[in-house]
Order: C-alpha cells, then sequence, then structure tokens
C-alpha cells in the first residue's frame, strides 16, 4: 500500500491542503495574524508548533483507551501545556536571543486551536502512527500558510527577507508599515484564505478533488 | 468507584507530566541564569561601545565587565528614598581613563515590562547610548526598540540637562523631522516606532522619569547626600 493510502499518509497530505486548518478550518488564527509580520519569528513558531501537535498527538492517542471520557479535554490541555514547556524551557536555554524576541508568542501554542482540535478529532480516536502523522500534518499545513503569508508582509512590509535586506531596498522600495500591522495581516490571510478554497472549488467543480 | 478512578487518573497524568516538566526546569536552570547573566554582560559591553560583541569570546565578555565596568556605587534619590546602581565604565582594566556612567532604567511597556539601561558622557550633559535587555513587545513594531534606528539618537548625544520648568527631559518625535531650534524639543528627541505608539511612549515616559531620577540622585550626590 502506497503512503499516501495509509490512514496516517491520507491524515497528514489531507492536512496540508484540503483540510488545511487555517484556510479550510480557520484554527489558528491568532497566532497567524500575530507572528507573520517577520519570516523568522514565523520559522520558529512554526517549528514549536510542529513539535507540540506531532507529540501531543501522539501521547493522547496512546493513553486514549485509559484516559476517563469526562476529563479527556483537561488531560488534552495538560498534555498539550507541558510540551509547550519543553519547548519554551528549550528555547530559553539554547537559543536565548531568539527567546527575548518570540518568547511571548510560545506559551500561547497552548491556546491553538489545531492542536486541541486534531487531539479531539483525530488522536482521540485513532492509532498512535497516524495521530502521530495527524498532528505533525496539521503543523505543516498552518506552517505552509503562515510561511507565504510571511514572505509576503515582511517583504512588502519592511523591504528584508529573514531580516536581510531586499537588494537596493532602499532604492526602488517604499516599505508598506501597514503590511507589518494588523491590518496587513488580515489581508493577506483573506486573500490566501480566497485563493486557496477557490482553487479547491474549482478543483471539485472539475471532479478533480475528492 | 468510577469518580475515585476518575480523580486517580487525573492525579497520576498530573504528577508524571508536572514531574517531567520541573524536572526540566530545574535541568535547564543553570544554563538559563548564565544565559540571562551573559545577555546582560554583553549589553553592557555594546552600551559602553567597550568591544565588539560579535568578535569578542564569551570569557572576552566576562573579563571586560568584570574589569572595566565599576558596579560598586549606588545612588540615592532624595525624593522617594530609592537606590540605583551606578556604573562607571572605563577604557582600560586598571580604571584610570573614565568613559562613561551608566544607569538602569524601567517601567511598563505596551505589554510587559521593559528593563534596560541608559549611559551617559562623563559631563553627565549627553547620553551616549541605550540599551533594551528585557522587552516582550510586539515582535516587529514594539521590539523594535531594540534596534540600531531606534538606539541612534542616544547613540549620537540626545541633551540630559535639567530642561526649562514644564518641559521634559526627552520627547518621543517624527521619522525624519528634526525639531527646530530653540524649541523644547530640540536636541532632546528620539524617532517613535510606526505602527508602535503604545511602546514609544511608554519609552518616553520610562526614560523621563529614569533621567529625573538619575538628575535627582547626582545632585544628591554631589550635596553629599547618603550614597553607598
Amino acid at each position: 500500500m502506497a503512503f499516501k493510502d495509509t490512514a496516517g499518509g491520507k491524515a497528514l497530505i489531507q492536512n496540508l491542503w484540503h483540510e488545511n486548518p487555517v484556510f479550510r478550518q480557520m484554527l489558528g488564527i491568532c497566532s497567524t495574524l500575530a507572528v507573520t509580520n517577520l519570516l523568522k519569528n514565523t520559522l520558529l513558531m512554526c517549528g514549536g508548533l510542529i513539535f507540540t501537535a506531532g507529540l501531543s498527538s501522539l501521547t493522547i492517542s496512546l493513553l486514549r483507551k485509559t484516559i476517563p471520557k469526562q476529563v479527556r479535554m483537561m488531560v488534552q490541555v495538560l498534555i498539550i501545556a507541558a510540551y509547550v514547556i519543553i519547548v519554551d524551557t528549550f528555547i530559553r536555554a539554547q537559543f536565548p536571543d531568539i527567546h527575548k524576541t518570540i518568547g511571548p508568542y510560545v506559551g500561547l501554542i497552548i491556546t491553538n486551536c489545531i492542536i486541541m482540535g486534531r487531539a479531539e478529532a483525530f488522536a482521540s480516536k485513532n492509532p498512535a502512527w497516524p495521530s502521530l502523522l495527524d498532528g505533525i500534518g496539521a503543523g505543516l499545513g498552518y506552517s505552509l500558510i503562515l510561511v507565504i503569508i510571511a514572505l509576503v508582509r515582511e517583504a512588502l512590509g519592511f523591504g528584508t527577507l529573514m531580516g536581510i535586506p531586499l537588494p537596493a531596498r532602499d532604492v526602488w522600495w517604499y516599505q508598506w508599515t501597514i503590511m507589518v500591522m494588523p491590518p496587513g495581516a488580515f489581508f493577506m490571510l483573506a486573500l490566501v484564505a480566497w485563493f486557496g478554497n477557490a482553487t479547491l472549488l474549482k478543483r471539485e467543480k472539475n471532479g478533480g478533488a475528492k | 468507584m468510577k469518580r475515585v478512578r476518575t480523580v486517580l487518573f487525573m492525579l497520576a497524568i498530573a504528577a508524571v507530566f508536572g514531574a517531567g516538566v520541573t524536572g526540566l526546569y530545574l535541568g535547564s536552570k543553570k544554563t538559563v541564569e548564565q544565559n540571562k547573566r551573559f545577555i546582560e554582560q554583553k549589553a553592557l559591553v555594546e552600551l559602553f561601545g567597550l568591544g565588539d560583541i560579535q568578535t569578542l569570546s564569551k570569557e572576552e565578555i566576562d573579563q571586560i565587565v568584570g574589569t572595566q565596568i565599576d558596579q560598586s556605587e549606588t545612588l540615592t534619590d532624595p525624593h522617594n528614598g530609592n537606590t540605583i546602581p551606578l556604573l562607571k565604565a572605563y577604557a582600560d582594566a586598571e580604571q584610570t581613563q573614565l568613559v562613561a556612567y551608566g544607569f538602569p532604567f524601567a517601567g511598563i511597556g505596551f505589554w510587559a515590562e521593559i528593563k534596560g539601561y541608559i549611559a551617559v558622557d562623563s559631563t553627565l550633559r549627553k547620553t551616549i547610548g541605550l540599551k533594551v535587555i528585557e522587552q516582550a513587545e510586539t515582535p516587529g513594531l514594539g521590539a523594535r526598540i531594540e534596534e540600531p534606528f531606534f538606539v541612534k539618537p542616544f547613540m549620537d548625544g540626545l541633551n540630559i540637562t535639567p530642561p526649562a520648568p514644564g518641559a521634559s527631559y526627552l520627547y518621543m518625535g517624527v521619522s525624519g523631522r528634526t525639531p527646530e531650534k530653540g524649541t523644547a524639543q530640540y536636541g532632546r528627541t528620539f524617532d517613535a516606532i510606526t505602527g508602535a505608539t503604545q511602546t514609544s511612549l511608554a519609552m518616553e515616559r520610562m526614560l523621563n522619569e529614569a533621567v529625573a531620577e538619575f538628575g535627582r540622585c547626582v545632585k544628591n550626590r554631589k550635596a553629599g547626600g547618603v550614597n553607598r
């Protein structure tokens, strides 16, 4: 059986585009708006989210038969919080300069609806391996959209990429400050959601997507 | 019975994950504290221009801070009894050639507390640097208080002599516009950050408070007030 036909493979691939958490399910919007004005911050946030989503889904799946139904959401939050603290402590110890920049947002991974959503919708009902891939897929799908938005926002707003000035920035480009402010994030998110959904709808109409 | 099992399960899982997280915290505590100390040391070397922090090693930075920056004196504000540390930076390890003085500033920014240091020349009339060592402002916006463009006016020298009654020591201005000579803002203005007005206003407020307090402390010291 090909990887894409396995439960885990399907979960991973679906989360990347067809069931993308950001533009299809409108999850994780807060951090999408908050961190995408700089690509470096975005990549770090994405790394933290992929790690947390993957491992919390794996852990919740492994414990799914033991967790009492009435407290399952409390347990899920506790597990997610533990992994977020691990990410925060790791960055604080190993990359102190970077922690200074994105520290406030790392803690917010706990409240990211994607992780809780995947834990409740998939990991609490499926075996460990597909759950791990589902969590990673959701993280990658989220990251894909965030990186696209960050590329545009940083380039237009600061005239830089990863903090490096684009060629002859000061000669040809007047920086659009609005792109690094919250309205810029809303414009970009709306455009990406429009493009993504329109593409999928077009494919569905043509019978290309299942 | 079911309820007891649920409670026991919650206790067990909280204990397991709590222990794991606590262990990780304790295991990394020393490294985190060392990092914090190193960040502060780097900030001081950069603040007083005592070396290039990009090329200096950790040990060299530690040595410069230990030998060229005297942190032994504190000043007392006669107005409220607060004490502030007085940093004295020297060009040499023998501490014969005074380069500048430094003092801390702190206050609430848009999201959380901002802490840092201001450096002033040996005549106590002009700033020669500003360094933020702790802040949690919005990345890309308020967090730009650490960037060179924001710090530059302080390095170029802002006037911190006592202002006219009712005027401020420092003013937040508009990028690209220089205040006219003769106005209260002339020589005392730093650029605000576009899109981060609240952070800029908070910086203006806390820097004014810090400079005013430093001024009172120095006056008290000159008058022979109690210092440690």
